[in-house]
């Protein structure tokens, strides 16, 4: 059953367009949503959590479209922006009664439980609070309700790496059940590694790959060598030549490697190569393999 | 009830600019009363009006100013329609007018207490004040909703401070014409008494029709914008 459903979706602004986005998120499950700086990452989150409106397509969390039940709609969502939202000459204690006056669900007791585990003072301005704490604060806000979605657009920068780990931890621990998912955008690739199912690459308002991690992992081999070695032929089949001080890397389909000599070195690409050799392709060749 | 919930999110957000508020108010209504006493010109008992809700319009438009745009963000995040949250604004902007009005009121039972007369003509031309406050309210409403809130901080002054002003200046000068024309005896007259509060019936109807209609132009404008 699928939690969030992203049918078509176009967004048309002045300069910059994000082209028919096409992708489903099974319950239970979370998606790393990446792309370079300005690839439409945080477009296509801001159209989920329904802060921008699609030109076209439909979007659905949990069967409903926002056009169809808004409330409904976005009592499913919690979203962790990149900037902190509350407004910061509120105290904690103002965003708690707010949030307990907006969503039924609201359970203060386990509000309190996150503030005490993260030292977060209920009568203390947020203004006075630090990059983690205000990230923290944001979660525990939305980890203190029901939902059905997490929405992360690039919410675990500036945090800590033990801060960070814990984050890790908190979404394996939402979607334990089996019933709700994340989705979440990231330039910290690691993360991805460590608890994405699946991985959605977009670039230029466009979407390059999604596919599960696992698939991705078993299907890609990086390769290494001697820029002398590559033939024409072999230079198609590689994608995202990137020159190093002792030759060459790049990726290469683990189904297309019969032009391999034994003077390559094949190893195991991580999600991190995958992405950096897909965007390097597009701005060496302005191609773009769709998967 | 959503949107009494923006309301006090709005309150919650200006509350630091909003302290200033009942002291300015009761400072100026004060003037008002003790120039009326010293002068024994009725135009200090409707300036106390003039005054608190000029005060009112300038206050009014705060939220616009206190929501950056990221704070803007969580209250669009927050599960509710586009209704709803203009609506709150709105509800803010009347709420803000109805403490006016109750200062207004405070200060003229203190002027009463000092022996300034205060007529049935008054409280028509009182009413009318607040009815023409809120229609004021609700054109600054509009306006930054539709144009402003893209504009800046400079475009919001001036629709915070140009209806204010024109309010201040003309409600002040017709209230001090009107009494030094006919030194108040205008006043006390049954069928102007009677045409004020028919005209204040009618002020009543058409504000809450502009309210009405401005929640709904905006909120349809609203449902439209990305954040």
């Amino acid at each position: 059953m699928e939690l969030l459903e992203v049918h078509g979706v176009s967004k048309r602004y002045k300069d910059f367009q994000l082209e028919n986005i096409d992708f489903v998120l099974p319950k239970g499950y979370i998606m790393g949503y990446v792309g370079q700086n300005g690839a439409g990452k945080s477009t296509t989150l801001n159209l989920i959590v329904n802060l921008c409106k699609c030109t076209e397509g439909e979007i659905y969390v949990d069967g409903i479209a926002c056009g169809e039940d808004e409330i409904r709609y976005k009592e499913r969502i919690g979203y962790i922006g990149d900037e902190f939202y509350y407004p910061t000459n509120f105290t904690v204690r103002n965003i708690q009664g707010i949030l307990k006056s907006f969503y039924p669900s609201f359970d203060e007791d386990r509000f309190g439980a996150f503030l005490e585990r993260w030292k977060l003072a209920d009568k203390m301005k947020v203004k006075d609070f630090s990059r983690g704490m205000r990230v923290k604060l944001m979660f525990a806000s939305v980890l203190a309700r029901e939902t059905k979605l997490l929405v992360l657009d690039e919410a675990t920068n500036g945090l800590d790496p033990v801060a960070r780990a814990e984050v890790i931890g908190l979404m394996q621990e939402y979607i334990a059940d089996g019933e709700r998912s994340v989705i979440f955008s990231t330039h910290i690739l690691s993360d991805l590694e460590q608890i994405a199912d699946y991985i959605f690459f977009i670039d230029d308002g466009k979407k390059v790959f999604c596919d599960t991690k696992d698939q991705l992992l078993e299907r890609y081999v990086l390769v290494k060598g001697e820029r002398r070695d590559v033939t024409p032929q072999l230079a198609g089949e590689l994608i995202g030549i990137i020159d190093t001080a002792y030759g060459f890397s790049a990726l290469a389909d683990r189904e297309r490697t019969g032009l391999l000599t034994k003077e390559f070195l094949c190893d195991k690409a991580t999600i991190d190569e995958i992405v950096v050799h897909y965007a390097q392709d597009k701005a060496k060749n302005g191609r773009r393999r769709m998967l | 009830m959503r949107a009494i919930h923006f309301t006090k999110i709005d309150f919650l957000s200006t509350k630091q600019q909003l302290k200033a508020f009942p002291f300015i108010a009761a400072l100026f209504g004060l003037i008002c009363v003790w120039q009326s006493k010293t002068s024994g010109n009725e135009s200090g008992v409707m300036g106390i009006m003039v005054y608190v809700i000029f005060l009112a319009i300038t206050f009014s438009g705060t939220p616009f100013g206190a929501c950056r745009s990221i704070d803007a963000r969580f209250l669009m995040i927050l599960p509710a329609d586009a209704t709803s949250r203009v609506a709150g604004r709105f509800l803010y902007g009347l709420s803000l007018l109805g403490m006016a009005a109750a200062c207004a009121a405070v200060i003229g039972a203190v002027g009463c207490a000092f022996g300034i007369g205060f007529s049935a003509a008054h409280a028509a031309i009182w009413l009318l004040g607040l009815e023409i406050g809120v229609m004021l309210v609700t054109l600054e409403y509009t306006f930054l909703y539709l144009f402003g809130e893209a504009q800046g901080p400079y475009m919001l002054n001036i629709v915070r401070v140009v209806p204010a002003m024109i309010f201040f200046f003309t409600g002040y000068n017709l209230a001090g014409e009107l009494t030094r024309e006919t030194g108040g005896a205008l006043l006390l007259s049954g069928e102007v008494v009677r045409i004020l509060y028919r005209a204040g019936a009618c002020g009543a109807v058409l504000a809450a029709a502009l309210v009405c209609g401005a929640i709904r132009l905006c909120a349809r404008v609203m449902r439209g914008r990305d954040y």
